[in-house]
């Protein structure tokens, strides 16, 4: 069955720029849940988001894909689950300047990783432009997972970057599709 | 399929705890049978390979022993050594082996006991027997990363922007900031790399190994090096680390193919609807930098061609959103 | 888990003093937890810690996906929202005008009328906002 949509699935931390992302791409404004955060000491954002973010990009001709961004912080864990549910893949943004990277990278692909079902792109923002020790870590940190997801070093404010997190995705959903037939 | 040769190798113990000496004993056994190579504990004297602690590592070997490739093993709560191979303690069965295996790659005919099996390792038989299909500093890399490796050498290739410098055990280039705009930004004029004898000169930038091959493969070895076989699969062991580089539909696409499962250059170039050109420059570029997985003809299934990716669930969707959103086609 | 609660000792046991009247005055309801409407549980009864704190995430969640579906529908706002099923209700009401913001969640089973329920949580609400706006 050929689908007429797509979804794809921002996840992270908190403060990792999933809202950013989504509203870089989006054709519409997006829905937001974001509310008021009431506990600055574990990231100081004014705002959080409680649910979800939402938002489209219209294809011509027909179709369509959806973007969804999760809650970051554990508590709503419960909403991964729900919002994963026939995602297509899943874009995982980190903040690499926070002192638990690593746990964070942990945590997110951990949950998201469906033992190699899902594609995942991960994406560190707020790196130096020269460095790729962090990337070599995190890399090291899913290869020990046995996750085999590329890592980019991405500033989501800049939409060329978000766009190529997109594509990285886009290739693995298609190297996936591929379908090997007698010559 | 073609009969396994297997080789047999020799691992040395220096400085790691009981548990750790045990546990990879035991890991050592399970994988035996599993890769091309048979491993073995000996005495460090004795053995073709080291795994040492960290501490053992800071320390340094002595000479008898500095010239053996090294395996260091370093806590979790350490930063990773700037060493060609290490494993980060607690590790896992195919964590050994996977860098078992990259060892093993590395070790010279004349340290081998028998040749090696294909399953990880570049064939050495050639279409273009002879002709060379890279640059002469292309075929001196090759020459410094496949060679036995000595912590502490430096090589050196000289440019019109001044020098390049490439430690091969810790697997990174050194230059001035000026040299890696002019790589990144153009073709560039490198000698072949020779040995240095000094020190480092300070304030360089440090680059990565893949990185720099991504750059200088885009005209120093954009033609299969000779040293890679034109006929059987190739597969990725991890997805290469492009740093800030350029990041076109067709590598990324390459990447995620090569990830899933082992493909012939056709296959390849069918699947990521490229040119020749575009696949040898980064079959180059990953086996220089110890990426590449690579498997001969005969275990491979060539006569099996790409289907029309449009017929996948998601149809013709992602070519529209590539559309839509500006990205290559 | 937050360390630090987002009200005052004073206002925490004003809230839930509030919560017990509700409590007391209505049949049937089983849990009731206050929470801020970024999801952390600030009072609650009858109900242990780990099932408030998720009460209170998952009140906030819902709280805050139906003020989107309310201003997509053209509804100024979203002032409560109402789960129910054969064995009970779920309600998450807003209690205006405090800072930070809160929310009151509630849980009832059968045994509650829902139109008794909802004047009571409407009461609390009102009564939580006076005592605690500043």
């Amino acid at each position: 069955m050929i689908s007429d949509e797509f979804k794809i699935l921002f996840t992270g931390p908190m403060g990792a720029g999933k809202t950013t992302a989504i509203t870089a791409l989006s054709d519409q404004q997006c829905v937001s849940t974001e509310v008021v955060n009431t506990d600055l000491t574990q990231c100081d954002k004014e705002t959080t988001t409680v649910g979800l973010d939402y938002g489209h990009i219209d294809i011509p001709g027909g179709g369509g894909v959806r973007l969804y961004g999760t809650p970051g912080q554990e508590r709503f864990r419960f909403m991964w689950s729900i919002l994963a549910n026939n995602a297509a893949g899943v874009i995982v943004l980190l903040n690499g300047e926070h002192p638990e990277l690593e746990d964070h990278t942990a945590t997110f692909v951990d949950a998201f990783w469906q033992q190699g079902k899902m594609p995942m792109v991960v994406g560190v923002g707020r790196l130096a432009s020269d460095d790729f020790e962090t990337i070599e870590r995190i890399t090291e940190t899913l290869m020990r997972r046995q996750i085999a997801a590329p890592v980019f070093s991405v500033d989501v404010r800049n939409k060329d970057d978000v766009l190529l997190l997109v594509e990285a995705l886009l290739c693995q959903i298609e190297a996936n599709e591929l379908e090997m037939v007698e010559a | 399929m073609s009969a396994e040769i297997i080789e047999k190798q020799r691992l040395g113990f220096i400085g790691l705890g009981e548990d750790t000496a045990s546990a990879c004993l035991s890991m050592l056994r399970i994988v035996d049978g599993r890769s091309g190579t048979s491993w073995s504990h000996s005495s460090p004297e004795q053995a073709d390979v080291l795994m040492t602690s960290y501490e053992v590592f800071q320390q340094g070997l002595d000479d008898k022993k500095s010239d053996k490739p090294c395996i260091v093993v370093y806590p979790s709560n350490q930063q990773k050594p700037s060493t060609r191979f290490s494993l980060q303690h607690p590790f896992r069965v195919m964590q050994l082996l996977s860098v078992l295996e990259e060892v093993a790659a590395t070790l010279q005919p004349s340290q081998r006991s028998n040749q090696a099996s294909t399953s990880t390792l570049t064939s050495l038989a050639s279409a273009n027997d002879g002709e060379q299909t890279v640059s002469p500093f292309w075929q001196s890399l090759h020459q410094a990363i496949k060679g036995p490796l000595k912590s502490s050498e430096i090589l050196v290739s000289e440019t019109p922007h001044g020098p390049l410098y490439f430690k091969p055990a810790a697997q990174r280039f050194y230059a001035n900031k000026v040299l890696l705009k002019k790589l990144t930004a153009s073709s560039l004029e490198l000698t072949q790399l020779v040995p240095w004898r000094g020190a480092l000169p300070d304030g360089l930038t440090t680059c990565p190994l893949f990185s720099l091959c991504w750059l200088v493969s885009r005209d120093s070895a954009n033609r299969l090096a000779s040293w890679i076989s034109e006929h059987g699969t190739f597969q990725l062991k991890r997805w290469p680390n492009f740093g800030s580089l350029e990041k076109n539909r067709i590598y990324l696409s390459l990447s995620a193919l090569m990830m899933k499962q082992p493909l012939t250059r056709q296959q390849l170039q069918q699947a990521a609807q490229c040119t020749e050109e575009n696949i040898d420059r980064f079959i180059n570029a990953c086996e220089m930098s110890g990426l590449l997985v690579f498997q001969e003809a005969a275990n491979a299934s060539v006569n099996v061609a790409v289907s029309n990716q449009s017929k996948g669930r998601f149809g013709g969707l992602i070519k529209g959103l590539r559309s839509r959103l500006g990205l290559g086609v | 888990m937050r360390s630090q609660s987002p009200l005052s000792k004073t206002a925490t046991m004003v809230a839930m003093k509030e919560l017990e009247a509700f409590k007391e005055s209505t049949p049937g309801l089983t849990s009731l937890v206050l929470l801020t409407s970024d999801g952390f549980e600030v009072a609650s009864l009858q109900v242990n810690k780990d099932s408030a704190s998720r009460l209170a995430a998952m009140g906030s969640s819902l709280s805050a996906i139906s003020s989107a579906i309310a201003k997509e529908a053209g509804l100024s706002e979203c002032s409560r929202l109402i789960v129910e099923s054969d064995e009970g209700v779920v309600a998450v009401m807003q209690v205006p005008n405090v800072t930070p913001a809160l929310a009151l969640a509630i849980v009832a089973d059968d045994a509650s009328l829902l139109g008794q329920l909802l004047w009571g949580a409407k009461n609390c609400c009102a009564a939580l906002s006076e005592k605690l706006k500043k």
